[in-house]
């Protein structure tokens, strides 16, 4: 700010400027009219006009340059400019030049018509009259000056003196000087105009003489009037001169003289003539390549202040083009294009203010879109949801668990590509397509579904989505695995059936079994060896099976009641170990045992967890054919899902392994593919392993003979597991 | 021969040479001198005016034409620049009369010569003799001193008019170059 009002404003400085060479100008002009002291200055200010003219010359080229460099950057304004520039330069250099042409025919006639043939004829007649008037006089001096000489002939040298005063008394007032060759005075008079050293003639004036010619001329004196002087030799002795100065009549002098300084003036102003054209042509020439110069560089600057509004808004209209709302534009004037550039400022600041608006609203729907993603994201839910053309538009996290498949990948996929890139969902899309086609109202379904981890058992509930002018937009599916809940309501039915099967039918077991034996008892001692062989048998068979009855609804017991688990540390190795160790060879089973030595321990019980392990060898060994040498591999290992950490143990034997259609079910309580057992050793070691927080499955995929993974929670985390099985 | 030739050549190339640089115009200091009489130096020059065409034209036409003589003396010395010790600048007119068709020389103090003839001015013009310079004791002994003598015609005193033209004709340019010469004790 300090700076600003440091420096003078423009205007005052191009004022100031335009003042001084004005004022130069003004000098300059006066000068070449009179030959006042101006005249002195002449020269300096022409070269300092001429430095002004350079000077504003530059500056006009500097903004000349400019422009060409705008216009061949297609700057804003520059086409503008360029016009204006070009009408103002043609509207000030046509009068201008008018004008100039003008003056300088005006100047040229003007002066020529100083001179004219006659008045120049006249000054020189008036000369030659003045020189007649002259000669006149001259030739009487040298006539005179001839006749003292011829007095002083043959005078001895110390008479000339006397001879000299006598003949002077005769004759007109002057300066007498009689003189040697040698230039030594001999006699001297002098006239009233009190010299005493005579004036002696001019080298060339004694060689005249010498040479034997006598020499009369004009001369000015010391007064600036005019003298005549004659010089010639005394006659008969040549050695010596005598010279006459006499002075001309002081009215005839002042005539003579006016009219030869007429003259010269005269003759000089003719001769200066062309120069004074020159100078006056120059004078004028400057004036007008000043002033020229001076408008044009006005010119350009007042229109460059003129347009820098519009090239402020061609600017600002490019930035807005470009997306910059901030720009404002410096407002420096009060007039309509102020106002414009204002309005303009007014505009940007609207839209810019729109834009955030908008972005804040954009920010604002981002932010509930990604709040709804994350919860959409932690649902254990699966949800797809499809546009009106049934394209996937989104899929959460647990629909890709759920399903085992990579929607994020599919998105914009339609069903049919879906299927195509995931075959396993075929059977499930092309219940949920016909659904979605057919149903315009909100369903639900069951929908079982074979993934690469067995059956699964899906809910599945499809809503239409409607805009709010109630077209459709799509459909959100949103499914649930619910195979853990079918499973476990089965096993609640079962534990129930078996509860009542076991009191309902033990109770009547043990009257039949007294019964048959008190019949056996009171009938045998009666009848014939025969028939007693016969009640004996009957008999026996109905103990047996009523035997075996009881055994069956034992077990069934077993099955259904809660059991009671005391939970320990337990190394799992170790424990494989002491259980393999009961099965010798003869058994027909061979184990090959492939254990992670440096297991972490696992809060179990042991009985239970030995007869999860007898159980799945016993299903193993009585599943083989008959003859065929078994053999089973048991593998631990440390497992992690989802950051918890599992003890794994895998048992592979090489029997004929669990046919597919009975996989999913096969710990379900009779279901069973052999011919003997009670059908309830798998539903019990999965009832065994679920109450230790673990899990069982049946890994049918590769390779032959039957593959089961049991998991068991590490200890530590085991901790809160254990509070729950302390419950059950 | 071919050699003789060659050096003719020569001879008449310099000649012509020195024909065209000073033959034509300008002025040329032939000699100058500083002499020590009674109680002053006297400067005393021969010089050569030659005036162009146009300069003559115009004396004839009654424009006045105005010479200077500079002189300047330097004590030389050897740890500083020279030291101006007499700077000294006079100017005469020359003009015509038509009437007595006579030039004349009208010096600084006022005091005139007359010539019948332009040849006689320019000889006695080119005659400077017992121009009192500066007092003898500003000469001291042991001292060297370097004069320097300058004739030109000045332009500033023509009239009017005639300064433009004059300032970018070569023809108005006449000034000798400075003749220097050491000045004896």
């Amino acid at each position: 700010m300090a700076r600003r009002r440091l420096k003078p404003p423009l205007s005052l400085t191009i004022l100031a400027l335009f003042s001084a060479l004005l004022a130069s100008l003004h000098l300059m002009s006066t000068a070449t009219q009179d030959a006042s002291q101006l005249g002195k200055m002449y020269s300096w200010l022409v070269l300092i006009n001429s430095l002004g003219s350079v000077l504003l010359l530059g500056l006009v080229g500097v903004n000349v340059y400019w422009l060409l460099k705008q216009l061949k950057r297609k700057a804003a304004g520059s086409n503008l400019t360029v016009r204006m520039v070009f009408l103002f330069t043609l509207l000030s250099l046509a009068p201008a030049s008018i004008v100039f042409y003008y003056s300088m025919q005006f100047l040229q006639q003007n002066i020529d018509s100083w001179f004219d043939v006659r008045i120049d004829q006249a000054m020189e007649d008036a000369l030659q009259l003045g020189q007649a008037a002259l000669d006149e006089r001259m030739r009487a001096v040298l006539k005179q000056t001839e006749q003292i000489a011829e007095g002083l002939e043959d005078s001895s040298e110390s008479m000339v003196p006397i001879r000299l005063g006598e003949l002077r008394d005769h004759a007109e007032e002057g300066e007498l000087t009689v003189f040697s060759k040698q230039g030594r005075i001999i006699a001297f008079i002098g006239s009233q105009t009190g010299r005493i050293i005579p004036d002696f003639p001019e080298t060339g004036v004694l060689l005249q003489v010498k040479q034997g010619k006598s020499y009369v001329g004009l001369e000015s004196d010391v007064r600036d009037s005019l003298q005549i002087r004659a010089v010639v030799s005394v006659a008969g002795d040549d050695t010596q001169y005598l010279q006459g100065i006499y002075s001309v009549p002081l009215r005839l002098a002042d005539l003579a003289k006016t009219v030869e300084s007429a003259y010269v003036h005269y003759k000089e102003l003719t001769f200066l003539r062309g120069s004074l054209k020159l100078t006056f042509s120059l004078t004028l020439s400057l004036v007008l390549l000043l002033s020229l110069l001076a408008a044009i560089w006005s010119a350009f600057l007042s229109i460059r202040r003129i347009v820098a509004p519009v090239r402020y808004l061609a600017q600002g209209t490019r930035a807005v083009a470009e997306g910059n709302y901030e720009k404002r534009l410096p407002v420096k004037r009060k007039d309509e294009l102020g106002f414009l550039v204002e309005s303009f400022n007014a505009m940007t600041q609207k839209i810019a203010q729109a834009r955030d608006d908008a972005q804040h609203s954009r920010q604002e729907v981002e932010r509930q879109r990604a709040y709804l993603e994350t919860v959409l994201a932690n649902l254990s839910s699966g949800v797809l949801s499809f546009d009106e053309s049934m394209r996937l538009l989104t899929a959460n996290q647990a629909a890709n668990a759920i399903l085992h498949a990579e929607f994020d990948k599919n998105v914009g996929a339609t069903i049919g590509e879906l299927t195509e890139s995931q075959p396993h969902l075929a059977d499930l899309m092309e219940i949920v397509g016909n659904r979605l086609e057919k149903q315009n109202g909100v369903w639900r379904a069951e929908i079982p579904f074979l993934g690469p981890k067995g059956r699964q058992e899906l809910l599945c509930r499809g809503t239409p989505l409607f805009g709010s002018d109630g077209e459709s937009q799509g459909a959100v599916v949103v499914f649930d695995d619910v195979t853990a809940l079918i499973q476990a309501q089965r096993q609640a039915a079962w534990s129930e059936v078996a509860q009542r099967l076991a009191h309902e039918i033990k109770n009547p077991l043990t009257p039949i079994q007294l019964s048959a034996e008190r019949l056996k008892h009171k009938l045998s001692k009666n009848l014939e060896t025969a028939e007693a062989e016969v009640l004996d048998r009957a008999t026996r068979t109905i103990v047996q099976q009523v035997e075996a009855m009881k055994m069956m609804v034992n077990a069934f017991s077993e099955y259904a009641k809660p059991s009671i688990i005391q939970l320990q540390r337990v190394d799992i190795d170790v424990l494989i170990e002491e259980v393999v160790a009961l099965y010798p060879p003869q058994s027909g089973l061979e184990f090959e045992l492939d254990l992670e030595p440096a297991l972490p321990a696992v809060y179990a019980d042991p009985v239970r967890i030995r007869q999860v392990l007898h159980n799945l060898i016993k299903n193993a060994q009585e599943a083989l054919a008959p003859g065929v040498s078994g053999r089973m591999d048991i593998r631990t290992q440390l497992a992690e899902e989802n950051h918890h950490h599992y003890v794994e143990i895998e048992l592979h034997d090489n029997g004929p392994g669990i046919p597919p259609e009975q996989a999913d079910r096969i710990f379900e309580p009779y279901v069973t593919t052999k011919s003997k057992g009670t059908g309830l050793g798998l539903a019990i070691v999965k009832k065994i392993v679920e109450e230790h927080g673990g899990s069982i499955r049946l890994d049918s995929g590769r390779g032959e003979g039957a593959r089961f993974i049991i998991r068991v929670p590490i200890a530590n985390e085991t901790a809160a597991v254990r509070g729950l099985a302390m419950e059950v | 021969m071919l050699r003789r030739l060659n050096q003719w050549s020569f001879l008449i190339g310099l000649l012509l040479a020195f024909d065209a640089s000073c033959a034509d115009y300008g002025f040329r200091i032939i000699r100058a001198e500083l002499v020590p009489s009674e109680a002053n130096y006297v400067l005393n020059a021969d010089i050569d005016y030659r005036f162009s065409e146009s300069a003559i034209e115009a004396l004839r036409h009654g424009v006045p034409l105005t010479l200077v003589v500079r002189l300047k003396i330097k004590r030389q010395r050897s740890y500083w620049l020279d030291e101006t010790i007499w700077s000294e600048l006079r100017k005469f007119r020359i003009l015509y009369h038509p009437l007595g068709k006579s030039f004349q020389i009208i010096h600084e103090g006022g005091n005139t010569e007359s010539f019948a003839s332009l040849t006689a001015l320019l000889d006695a013009m080119g005659a400077i003799r017992g121009w009192s310079a500066l007092p003898a004791d500003r000469i001291v002994k042991d001292n060297s001193y370097e004069a320097s003598l300058l004739v030109d015609l000045d332009i500033e005193s023509l009239p009017l008019p005639l300064r433009p033209i004059a300032y970018v004709s070569p023809s108005w340019y006449l000034g000798s170059s400075w003749y220097r010469w050491r000045v004896a004790d």
